[in-house]
């Protein structure tokens, strides 16, 4: 069994969910998204986030990335993980893909600014 | 008569800029003190941006673009700092190139605010390197590319304590915990989950740091105390926590310093300028929005304010009239504050009021009283401190609120 506060809104509904014969069951939730909340983070709790990366030679020295879809949050370590071995150089340009299918997750990873040369 | 001056080019003053020109006005001058636009947005690269605004979520860098597309071919003067407005709206500049003064016929304030530093929480012990506030960690890892510490205890559960919490492990930090003196987190539910949870970072309500040593001159930990209910730290209550970085998220303040420079009213409790429902200051001429006017949840309602403003900025240039006399908003019985502070009694149209409640409460109404009489009224399940709510009146109950002579915002628990 599992409990969680749910995010959907700001009544936050302590909602606990269990895994029976196949099937998830949800209580504490008030309504059918916390239903879906608790369903959604028992079967395959995904997340949108981003990593900052060094730039080299560039008029700043970092740029971020971000996931081009959400990802199960188990790949959020290995992402950022690569990033972190990750230096890019100068100019690098808001909306190119950076890294393809990052940590095998199947998200590739988007610079979301420009970063022009120094 | 028809030169509008918008200080500030963050999403707010971004937001101004496009919706002054949709509405008009041809003369529009951006200032900007940063060398680009965008003012904090270009920091803030977690995603969650423009819902409301482009129905997409997207990262602050990403969100700051589609803002100065919409605002495309707008003369904006970046790498220039704003000195003064004066009264009779000449703005007193410095660049590179020296001092100048733009003369305006208006004015849009849109200068956001700042974060409380360590100064303004009494926080006692050493003073060493190594605290920081969580927006000058944000800006030294998103932008710099420089990790300002290897572990890091955070003070102030607000969203961007929490929202740096998952930064500083992203960028392969360590979270002792983040603390929170109130029994309660100011921040979002989501992200109380996703960047704290996700990463088991404990957050301890009801504590505070007490203590900060230092060793060579670098903080080497914190003491973190239990706190009353009163807010008092609990004597034995002490632990101790190594680290080598104290993150603060203690507040946001209005950036005043033009408002006070020109004469403008300030509001005692929003801490920004006081103004009407065309978010008029108390100097004819002079407007104020966005963060610098009170510190908003989302930057999507910044812009929608900034856009409102717009629209009363071009009416003010196009030369109609103010709307009459002013008559204060009062708020009691749990609403904390009210934005606009005034309503013009011969103002048209609907009227959009924002404010915020002092605790968490449930099962409320949210209602509009004038002379003592309820013209609307919002229910709510729950509203706290963290949530700005909205109160939008159709013309003829705004008009209701506009005549009275006491006009009072107020809760009203449901029966």
């Amino acid at each position: 069994m599992k409990e969680f506060v749910c995010i959907r809104c700001p009544l936050g509904c302590a909602l606990t969910a269990e895994e029976k014969d196949g099937e998830v069951i949800v209580t504490g939730n008030s309504c059918p998204r916390g239903r879906e909340y608790a369903v959604a983070e028992m079967t395959d709790p995904v997340r949108t986030f981003s990593v900052s990366v060094r730039v080299k030679g560039g008029e700043r020295g970092a740029v971020a990335l971000r996931v081009s879809v959400p990802v199960n949050k188990k790949f959020i370590a290995p992402i950022a993980e690569q990033a972190r071995h990750t230096v890019l150089t100068a100019p690098v340009r808001a909306g190119d893909t950076v890294i393809k299918n990052a940590a095998s997750s199947g998200a590739d990873l988007i610079a979301v600014a420009s970063v022009a040369r120094e | 008569m028809n030169k509008l001056v918008i200080v500030g080019g963050g999403p707010a003053g971004l937001a101004a800029a496009a919706q002054a020109r949709r509405c008009g006005v041809e003369d529009i001058t951006v200032i900007e003190r940063d060398k680009c636009l965008g003012g904090i947005l270009n920091q803030c690269v977690h995603s969650g941006f423009g819902l409301h605004m482009f129905k997409q979520e997207l990262t602050g860098p990403e969100y700051a673009a589609r803002l100065e597309k919409e605002a495309e071919g707008i003369k904006c003067l970046t790498s220039t700092t704003v000195l003064s407005v004066k009264p009779d709206k000449s703005v007193e500049c410095v660049s590179e190139k020296g001092l100048f003064t733009l003369r305006a016929d208006a004015v849009i304030l849109a200068c956001g605010c700042r974060e409380r530093p360590r100064g303004a929480i009494g926080i006692p012990g050493a003073r060493c390197a190594g605290v920081y506030t969580a927006g000058t960690a944000q800006k030294l890892i998103n932008i710099n590319g420089v990790m300002p510490g290897k572990k890091f205890f955070i003070l102030g559960s607000g969203d961007i304590g929490l929202i740096m919490a998952r930064r500083a492990i992203l960028q392969g930090g360590e979270v002792c915990a983040v603390a929170e003196l109130m029994p309660f987190s100011s921040g979002l539910k989501r992200n109380i989950a996703q960047c704290l949870d996700d990463f088991g970072i404990p957050l301890l309500l009801s504590h505070t740091v007490t203590d900060i040593k230092e060793s060579g001159g670098r903080l080497s930990g914190v003491t973190v105390s239990r706190v009353d209910e009163k807010l008092r730290p609990v004597p034995g209550s002490e632990r101790f926590y190594e680290c080598d970085t104290l993150l603060l998220s203690v507040g946001l303040i209005p950036e005043t310093e033009l408002l006070r420079g020109a004469g403008a009213q300030l509001d005692p409790v929003t801490q920004g300028a006081r103004v009407d429902e065309r978010m008029m200051t108390s100097v004819d001429g002079l407007f104020c929005v966005g963060n610098m006017l009170h510190v908003h949840d989302l930057a999507d309602n910044a812009c929608k304010e900034a856009e409102e403003c717009a629209r009363f900025a071009a009416e003010y240039l196009a030369g109609e009239s103010a709307g009459g006399e002013l008559a204060a908003v009062e708020c009691t019985g749990g609403v904390r504050y009210a934005v606009p502070q005034f309503l013009r009694r011969g103002a048209r149209g609907a009227l959009s009021l924002k404010l915020r409640v002092a605790s968490e409460v449930k099962n409320v109404y949210i209602s509009a009283q004038a002379d003592g009489e309820e013209v609307y009224s919002l229910f709510r399940r729950v509203a706290a401190p963290g949530e700005m709510e909205y109160l939008t009146l159709p013309e003829e109950k705004a008009a209701r609120l506009r005549a009275a002579r006491k006009i009072v915002i107020t809760l009203r628990a449901k029966q």
